[in-house]
């Protein structure tokens, strides 16, 4: 049975350069009970196709153009701004991406989810409560008639997706919009609230709407799957049959750029010399707080103690979730942040001894890769500006050989050579990544490393570069240290893999050892949590 | 909360203590004595004078005797009106100021900020364009261009109000309360549509909407708690702002206030009266800024419970 | 740069430049850049275009309303408005600049050095400002124009101190908020020294909000000083500012309201373009607003 039927919806934005379109002419169904995944990267219209129904996106300069969407008999898109309401909250209701701001801040959880109720039942305040309790129960948080007192802020990230779920739940709605829940949390939390989800849907009959870029995080989840791309469906069908036997070259590019394979055989080298040594590296954060006379230190210790060697010519990759160290150990490589202790021997030098005039020299042979292409780049510097600092600081080649050199780099990471008198901002985020790769390689270095350098772009790019990044370490044997959250990814590229957790080293070893035997019970989480497609479920 | 109080004041007292240091000094440092100006004074007098008022006694012995005194409320004898001291002229004008600032405040906030809100929820349309145009305007017009405007306007064209006084005519109140709450008017209703604007903007705003709520409780009870707090940190320096706004408004109005004396103390050159008045409108303005930090405090759970 | 594989390189559009055409767009800013260029250089031009001396008066002729000799009327003096008002706007306009510079480098200089070293550094720096913050200034230059008499170098010095607070922690949030930027850190890593680093990383992207804060800045301090020449604690006759001139005006409004107006005018107009111009500034060069 059909619940809510959408048929030829558009929308479109007015922005500064003219009308751009968001949604072309989409149509689906969302059935009884079930879940739907809608799948698509950034600017799909995947959000706005949802948001539009429920009348949440900003109008202006959101213009629905044409369409509707059957619910319960009415249209969503001729409903007024109160009959709406009515809906929007009680039989329809949304969970968002990031649990972190799409709660207030200021009211406490009781106060907010005892205001959804009210405000579409007539019942007590007391009842409202104890529905609330209940609700908070529900989706598993223990203690919950002590804790619904609290606010947000007293809860951890995980917590408050659950918050934010019992609060969309408390109405009993027939429909839940989830627009990419899982998205802001770490792997291990994301299986929990996925699970969560799934015995939710179950047990309530609900039907949800599980908006996603991630193909992997929807596979167990969905019975039914719309593909869109640029404001359009492209693919729809049963979820089974999408995996199994995609149709559209662009849901096939979607899945296969989930990269769920070992290392490339022809990128692989097997030297054993260690190009960089570190040696009881410690990192400790100091924060202190409170009046002169009663001042106290809080002490994160970051990076506890770790001694790990990284081979010549390999990638070795570096797990773990948020606050595990990972990016500070990496810093600490760069000398981006003080350490406390502990030796980094590159190619026999210790690099934490080196001082000013020496350590400048020394950067030649270490360069970074950052994660977010859009702040990595000084914006008012032209892209030729930004690859000659580094090669005219490091005296790499004579001036008038300059721009040759930046050309070739141009064409090393696959940017066309006419765009290097343009700016960052002219850009996409996938081109951007290929400039600061660009940048870290121009004085060719020994060692590279790279944090998070895929996390921010959308999975087709992503993989568009990490074939990059294989190639580039390969032509110019460059060694590698590759940071990241993601599992898959690290598989696809790493030689070997290191786990860390809370500042400490838990596991280091090759990486199909590794992900087929892990030792440590940490490791074994992190590999089950990891959401994953294969042909056998 | 109690430490944060604590450490406040503790904040403050510093601050304090380096505002009286410094007026003290910088008084004792101006060029010539105190009696001076008075021609043709017989040194024996001035000998005389200076011994009266213990100013023969090393600087820093007259610094803090002068601090013990202050302790104990009293800010000395003003040096031009022999008999009487400056805390009798403080409490004689202060109450004045207190009224009229408390006007011009209250205005200032009861019409700032509805416009802002209407702005924020208006953005580039005519509802906001036309109040903020309004909002520059209060800007742009100083009080002591605003102030003489509106007496010639509605005092002497018009004749609808008292031009002058305080309490004497009925309506005499009302020209310096607006002219003196019309900047802050401005200034308020910008920082409410900034403030709203970004709150509205926050991602919880669109899960108030998800759940069904209607414009105006999404805007009283989820933003406006928020979109307020740059209002409240603005209102610690505008407290500053409208006492040195009090001097104008009381002169162009000639109300007897303490603004009024502190312009007139500094023509005469009453070192006391003016030592003592800044002084007191210093610990006035640190204890309105401790309270308007206190208040952000109590407003943010986040920092309520102590955590950082 | 001829060599035979040379390739239509397309030019790129900086950020300034996109700046400059939204700030060309919008007509307010525009309207009150164009003011601003007129009446500074009147005040530039005033010792050769003014009609009258600013000293020369007319006891005999008194105030009359303004006429074919006298554009805007005299004063009570018989003194041309036009001529006293043109020499009020170079005092006025002085005073605007040269204080508002002095905040800039005290401002800059400090929030740079406390931004950029962090640390204790840093928080002894801040602590400084909020404390000085926590004064009263315009009672505190009251006071010190009673101490020390009335003299323009204490009025720029008084006003400079006071404005280059805000200044200081402003530039002081931008370096923070830079420095945690990753293309510092990429700076940083490529080996590129201090002064490199400051100069070519930090200062172009700090300049934007710095621009706008200083073009905010000089109402404010064009503000204070007619706020103390009003008082009567600022310029002495015969030379005027806008806020004498003002005052004088308020005195005697009732009998020839023509010596209040026209000062006010020309002070509130100069600062709505002061005020537009800097809003449009900021809309111009919000990075925010360059993204979609």
């Amino acid at each position: 049975m059909s619940l809510l039927t959408v048929k030829d919806l558009r929308v479109s934005f007015q922005t500064r350069n003219g009308k751009q379109e968001a949604v072309k002419g989409v149509s689906f169904e969302l059935n009884e009970g079930e879940i739907l995944g809608i799948v698509g990267e950034s600017g799909s219209g995947k959000s706005v196709t949802c948001y539009s129904l429920l009348g949440l996106i900003p109008m202006p300069p959101g213009v629905i153009e044409s369409g509707e969407a059957l619910y319960d008999g009415q249209d969503l898109l001729k409903l007024n701004e109160k009959a709406l309401r009515q809906l929007r909250g009680r039989k329809i209701n949304m969970i968002f991406q990031d649990p972190m701001t799409a709660l207030n801040p200021y009211m406490t959880v009781a106060k907010q989810i005892i205001e959804a109720i009210l405000v579409h039942e007539k019942i007590g305040k007391k009842e409202a409560r104890q529905r609330a309790i209940k609700a908070l129960e529900e989706v598993g948080i223990v203690r919950a008639a002590e804790r619904v007192d609290s606010y947000p802020h007293e809860f951890s990230g995980g917590m408050r997706q659950r918050v934010m779920i019992a609060m969309a739940l408390a109405t009993e709605p027939d429909i839940l919009i989830a627009d990419e829940p899982t998205t802001a949390l770490d792997v291990t939390i994301q299986k929990q609230i996925l699970d969560l989800l799934h015995q939710i849907q179950k047990r309530r009959k609900l039907s949800i709407i599980f908006i996603t870029h991630d193909l992997a995080v929807i596979h167990a989840l969905a019975h039914r799957l719309i593909v869109m791309e640029k404001g359009h469906i492209v693919e729809q069908g049963v979820a089974k049959d999408v995996f199994a036997n995609p149709q559209h070259p662009y849901t096939q590019k979607l899945l296969s750029a989930v990269p769920d394979s070992s290392k490339p055989a022809e990128y692989k080298l097997a030297e054993e010399h260690a190009l960089l040594q570190v040696k009881n590296l410690r990192t400790v954060f100091r924060k202190t707080h409170g009046p002169f006379w009663d001042r106290k230190t809080e002490e994160t210790i970051a990076v506890n103690n770790i001694s790990l060697d990284i081979h010549y010519g390999e990638i070795l990759g570096l797990v773990g979730e948020s606050g595990s160290g990972k990016s500070t150990f990496g810093r600490s490589i760069m000398r981006l942040v003080d350490t406390e202790g502990g030796e980094v021997n590159l190619a026999g030098r210790d690099l934490l001894k080196l001082h000013n005039q020496e350590l400048k020299h020394a950067r030649r042979d270490f360069q970074m890769i950052f994660q977010d292409p859009y702040a990595s780049l000084n914006p008012r510097m032209t892209v030729f500006d930004t690859l000659a600092e580094p090669l005219l600081t490091h005296q790499i080649v004579p001036k008038k050989e300059l721009l040759p050199t930046i050309n070739r780099l141009m064409d090393e990471v696959g940017l066309d050579r006419r765009f290097i008198r343009k700016y960052p901002h002219e850009f996409s985020g996938g081109q951007r990544q290929r400039i600061a790769i660009a940048r870290a390689i121009s004085v060719k270095p020994k060692l590279i490393i790279a944090d998070e350098p895929v996390s921010a772009l959308d999975v087709t790019i992503q993989a568009q570069v990490l074939d990059l990044l294989l190639k580039l370490t390969k032509d110019h044997g460059i060694t590698m240290l590759f940071i990241s959250h993601d599992l898959s990814v690290v598989r696809y590229l790493c030689d070997r893999v290191a786990v860390m957790q809370h500042g400490n080293l838990l596991e280091l070893d090759e990486t199909e050892k590794l992900y087929a035997d892990p030792q440590n019970g940490y490791t074994r989480k992190l590999l089950s949590a990891i959401p994953r497609i294969d042909e056998a479920s | 909360m109690t430490k944060f109080i604590f450490s406040r004041v503790a904040q403050a007292v510093p601050v304090i203590f380096i505002v009286i240091t410094l007026t003290f000094f910088m008084v004792r440092a101006a060029p010539g004595g105190p009696f001076d100006a008075d021609r043709a004074a017989p040194p024996e007098v001035i000998a005389a004078l200076n011994a009266k008022y213990n100013l023969d006694a090393p600087l820093y012995e007259q610094f803090f005797s002068y601090l013990g005194d202050m302790l104990h409320g009293d800010l000395g004898p003003s040096f031009k009106y022999p008999g009487r001291s400056v805390n009798e002229m403080i409490a004689g004008g202060f109450p004045v100021t207190l009224e009229l600032a408390t006007y011009a405040i209250l205005l200032a906030m009861l019409i700032g900020i509805p416009i802002g809100i209407v702005a924020a929820l208006n953005t580039n349309t005519a509802k906001d364009y036309l109040p903020m145009s309004f909002a520059m305007l209060g800007i742009c017009l100083p009080s002591f261009v605003l102030g003489p405007m509106l007496i010639l306007i509605f005092g002497i064209w018009l004749e609808m109000l008292p031009v002058s006084g305080w309490g004497q005519t009925p309506g005499d109140k009302i020209l310096p309360a607006i002219t003196l709450g019309s900047t802050y008017a401005a200034y308020i209703a910008r920082i409410t549509r900034g403030g709203m604007l970004e709150i509205l903007s926050q991602d919880y705003i669109r899960t108030a909407r998800a759940k069904g709520l209607s414009t105006p409780r999404i805007v009283i009870v989820h933003a406006l708690r928020g979109g307020i707090t740059p209002v409240i940190s603005f209102l610690g320096p505008a407290i500053a702002g409208l006492i040195a706004g009090s001097f104008v408004v009381e002169s162009i109005f000639q109300i007897p206030g303490l603004g009024r004396f502190y312009i007139q103390a500094a023509f005469n050159r009453d070192y006391t009266m003016v030592l003592g008045t800044t002084i007191f409108f210093s610990v006035l303005i640190v204890i309105f800024n401790l309270l308007a930090d206190l208040l952000l405090v109590w407003l943010n759970p986040r920092l309520r419970g102590g955590k950082s | 740069m001829s060599t035979a594989e040379t390739v239509q390189v397309e030019s790129g559009s900086s950020l300034w430049h996109d700046a400059g055409v939204r700030l060309r767009k919008n007509k307010m800013a525009m309207l009150g850049l164009i003011f601003l260029v007129f009446i500074a250089v009147v005040a530039l031009l005033t010792p050769w275009i003014a009609p009258y001396s600013y000293e020369a008066q007319d006891l005999y002729l008194g105030a009359t309303p303004p006429s074919a000799e006298h554009w805007l009327g005299t004063d009570t003096l018989g003194r041309d408005q036009l001529t006293r008002l043109m020499y009020g706007s170079r005092v006025s306009l002085m005073v605007g600049l040269v204080a508002t510079t002095v905040a800039l480098l005290i401002g800059v200089l400090w929030g740079t050095t406390a931004g950029y070293l962090g640390g204790k550094t840093d928080s002894v720096m801040m602590r400084i400002v909020d404390v000085l913050y926590a004064l009263p200034f315009a009672i505190f230059i009251v006071l010190l124009t009673v101490i020390f008499g009335r003299s323009m170098l204490l009025l720029f010095i008084a006003i400079g101190a006071v404005e280059w607070l805000t200044m200081a922690r402003i530039i002081r949030g931008q370096v923070l908020g830079l420095r945690r930027q990753e293309f510092v850190e990429a700076a940083i890593s490529i080996g590129l020294t201090r002064w490199q680093i400051i100069t070519r990383h930090l200062i172009p992207n700090a300049l934007g909000p710095i621009i706008v804060y200083t073009t905010l800045t000089i109402p404010s301090v064009i503000l204070l000083e007619s706020f103390l020449s009003f008082l009567g604690l600022g310029v002495q006759a015969p030379m005027s500012s806008w806020g004498s001139l003002i005052s004088n005006g308020v005195e005697t409004m009732e009998e020839y309201p023509w010596l209040l107006v026209y000062p006010g005018l020309t002070l509130s107009i100069t600062l709505f373009s002061l005020n537009f111009l800097g809003d449009g500034l900021r809309d111009a060069l919000d990075p925010k607003a360059s993204k979609d």
